[in-house]
């Protein structure tokens, strides 16, 4: 039988089988975990399949904190989000699947909000160099819209 | 699946174009229009992501150009993004300080009309108020509504917004009984915000669900307050006229009295100097009939300590409010020193051992003088909470000689209830503001 300091305690697997031990209201800001411990159909331990330790890791340092500093002034929580999502893009896609597939609002969200600063203002050209890789086959040069807004990047 | 993903990126790298379709549309709403179109020339996998945007905000930053484009240009370009928009527009802003009021937006309103428009805000800047057309009133779906310089004239077979939750009104030319019977005719709402309008009439406010109301530069004869059990968060500033509760109109009742009669659950509240003078008419008690027990913020704007109107609703709000956590004080200016003792005698005569604010941690005070009744009101702070955290002084430095040293001064020696009760002083200099 679980005491009582584990009662408010979930263990979550990573895919690549490490376990975090995580209090619950931190656990259920993931709505997917929240969905399966209130259908009880959580037992212990919960997987969390397609995302790797390195991941979840900061899934949860991020809903910690969220958690924590729900009485904190908003502004200190704003700069910490955006100095969290500031990361290399490979770990902003992963961190983006899985806020995604687990269902994590502020997180999705925050992340979704730095993908767009780094599209804002930027020309066409750029955004591919950054994202994209420079596949010049793919430009349309017959676009419509180009030929409003999209034409003067290349000036 | 990490190795799907880098499968996925492979010579391309192409990482954000892989990333579910609902995402894309997440992060291309938080980007001007201008940016959210550009990507649909990044690759087919973008190209008509950014038509079926849930909300469309033309506001000064939508394109960089905006600033330099005419009011025929800036509509022409509104005009293309539209018809290519697919699919229905919940939210749309029309925000563009260089537009003009003026007849095409006929058009647009009736587009959005058709195109379930849940979320709409208008902001008109220049040129004459906007008349509303009549395809306005029959976006039923409406459930957010924000309108500055408009002309609010609905047809007579008009019902309301059944499912409309929030109402903005700024600079909005509207009839009081049109006004009256459009919020009683809203039976969600929530929130109601009227500012800078004139009010002909009494306005009625009947609104059983209201939780939040801000009556701001309100010219006009009375706004009474009807079946507002829910209201929570009221703040009422520069309101030139009578607030009213119904069924209350002889003088002989308090004001005071009867308006918070009709704000039983009421947390937030906000009030200047002119509607605290009105409430003071009719006389004011010692306390309230009615305990606000849920009030934690008392905000008070242009507060003068040597009126006695003013002070004695302060004093009786305070005594009537034993949960209050915050209460924010800022003083105008008065020149005549000559009615000073009476607020002093008010204050030293009334008996406060009954009265403690055991929720009070945080005091802001601000533009003070240093007069005796002010700092005696500080005494008086200091005496009756407990768990005071911290009060803030900030004085008027041109009111203010030595630098504020003597207000510091005695109001270090006042005695503390409060054992971590910190006084945080600042001294503004008139060159430094």
């Amino acid at each position: 039988m679980s005491s009582s300091l584990e009662k408010n305690m979930l263990i979550l697997r990573s895919s690549d089988g490490e376990e975090f031990i995580v209090p619950e209201v931190v656990a259920v800001m993931s709505k997917a975990i929240k969905n399966m411990v209130e259908d009880e159909c959580a037992s212990n331990t919960i997987p969390v399949p397609n995302v790797d330790a390195n991941i979840l890791a900061m899934v949860i340092e991020f809903c910690k904190k969220h958690d924590e500093s729900e009485a904190e002034a908003a502004s200190d929580l704003k700069t910490f989000d955006s100095e969290f999502v500031n990361r290399g893009q490979e770990a902003l896609y992963d961190l983006i699947t899985a806020a995604n597939f687990r269902d994590v609002k502020e997180l999705l969200d925050a992340l979704c909000q730095n993908v767009a600063e780094m599209i804002k203002g930027k020309s066409v050209h750029h955004i591919r160099i950054q994202f994209l890789g420079y596949q010049l086959f793919e430009i349309l040069t017959s676009n419509f819209i180009w030929n409003i807004w999209c034409d003067r990047d290349f000036d | 699946m990490k190795r799907n993903t880098n499968e996925v990126r492979g010579s391309t790298s192409d990482i954000i174009s892989n990333l579910p379709g609902s995402i894309k549309e997440t992060i291309l709403v938080c980007l001007p229009i201008q940016d959210a179109v550009r990507t649909s020339v990044l690759s087919t996998k973008w190209r008509y992501i950014w038509t079926k945007l849930p909300q469309l905000v033309f506001d000064d930053n939508f394109c960089r150009e905006s600033a330099r484009k005419s009011k025929t240009e800036l509509m022409m370009t509104i005009y293309q993004v539209l018809l290519l928009h697919r699919g229905p527009i919940p939210k749309f802003i029309l925000n563009l300080s260089r537009l003009e009021s003026c007849p095409e937006m006929d058009q647009l309103i009736l587009f959005l009309s058709n195109n379930g428009i849940q979320e709409f805000t208008l902001l008109i800047e220049k040129g004459e108020p906007y008349k509303l057309p009549s395809s306005f009133f029959s976006c039923e779906q409406l459930r957010y509504l924000s309108l500055r310089s408009c002309v609010f004239k609905s047809p007579p077979e008009f019902k309301g917004f059944s499912r409309l939750l929030k109402l903005v009104l700024h600079r909005v030319f509207v009839a009081s009984d049109t006004l009256s019977s459009l919020i009683s005719s809203c039976p969600l709402l929530e929130e109601l915000s009227l500012k800078r309008s004139f009010i002909s009439d009494c306005l009625e406010i009947n609104a059983p669900n209201l939780r939040f109301l801000v009556c701001c530069e309100i010219y006009g004869s009375s706004i009474c307050l009807k079946n507002t059990a829910r209201l929570a968060r009221v703040s009422i500033c520069y309101f030139m006229g009578i607030f009213n509760v119904e069924g209350i109109t002889q003088a002989e009742t308090s004001k005071l009295v009867t308006l918070f009669g009709s704000l039983p659950v009421i947390e937030f509240l906000l009030l200047e100097y002119h509607t605290i003078q009105y409430m003071s008419a009719g006389g004011v008690p010692k306390r309230l009939p009615t305990t606000l027990n849920n009030l934690k913020t008392l905000k008070l704007l242009s507060i003068c300590f040597e009126e006695v109107n003013e002070i004695s609703v302060i004093l009786c709000l305070i005594r009537s409010s034993p949960n209050l956590e915050k209460i924010t004080i800022v003083v105008r200016r008065w020149e005549t020193a000559d009615v000073i003792d009476h607020v002093l005698q008010l204050l030293e005569m009334q008996d406060w051992s009954d009265v403690s604010l055991n929720q009070l941690q945080v005091v802001e005070l601000g533009n003070l003088s240093g007069t005796q009744s002010e700092l005696k009101f500080i005494e008086l702070l200091l005496a009756i909470s407990p768990v005071l955290e911290t009060m803030f002084i900030q004085t008027d430095s041109e009111r203010v000689a030595d630098k504020g040293l003597r207000i510091l001064t005695e109001v270090t020696r006042f005695p503390r209830w409060s054992s971590h009760a910190e006084i945080k002083f600042e001294y503004r200099d008139k060159d430094q503001v």
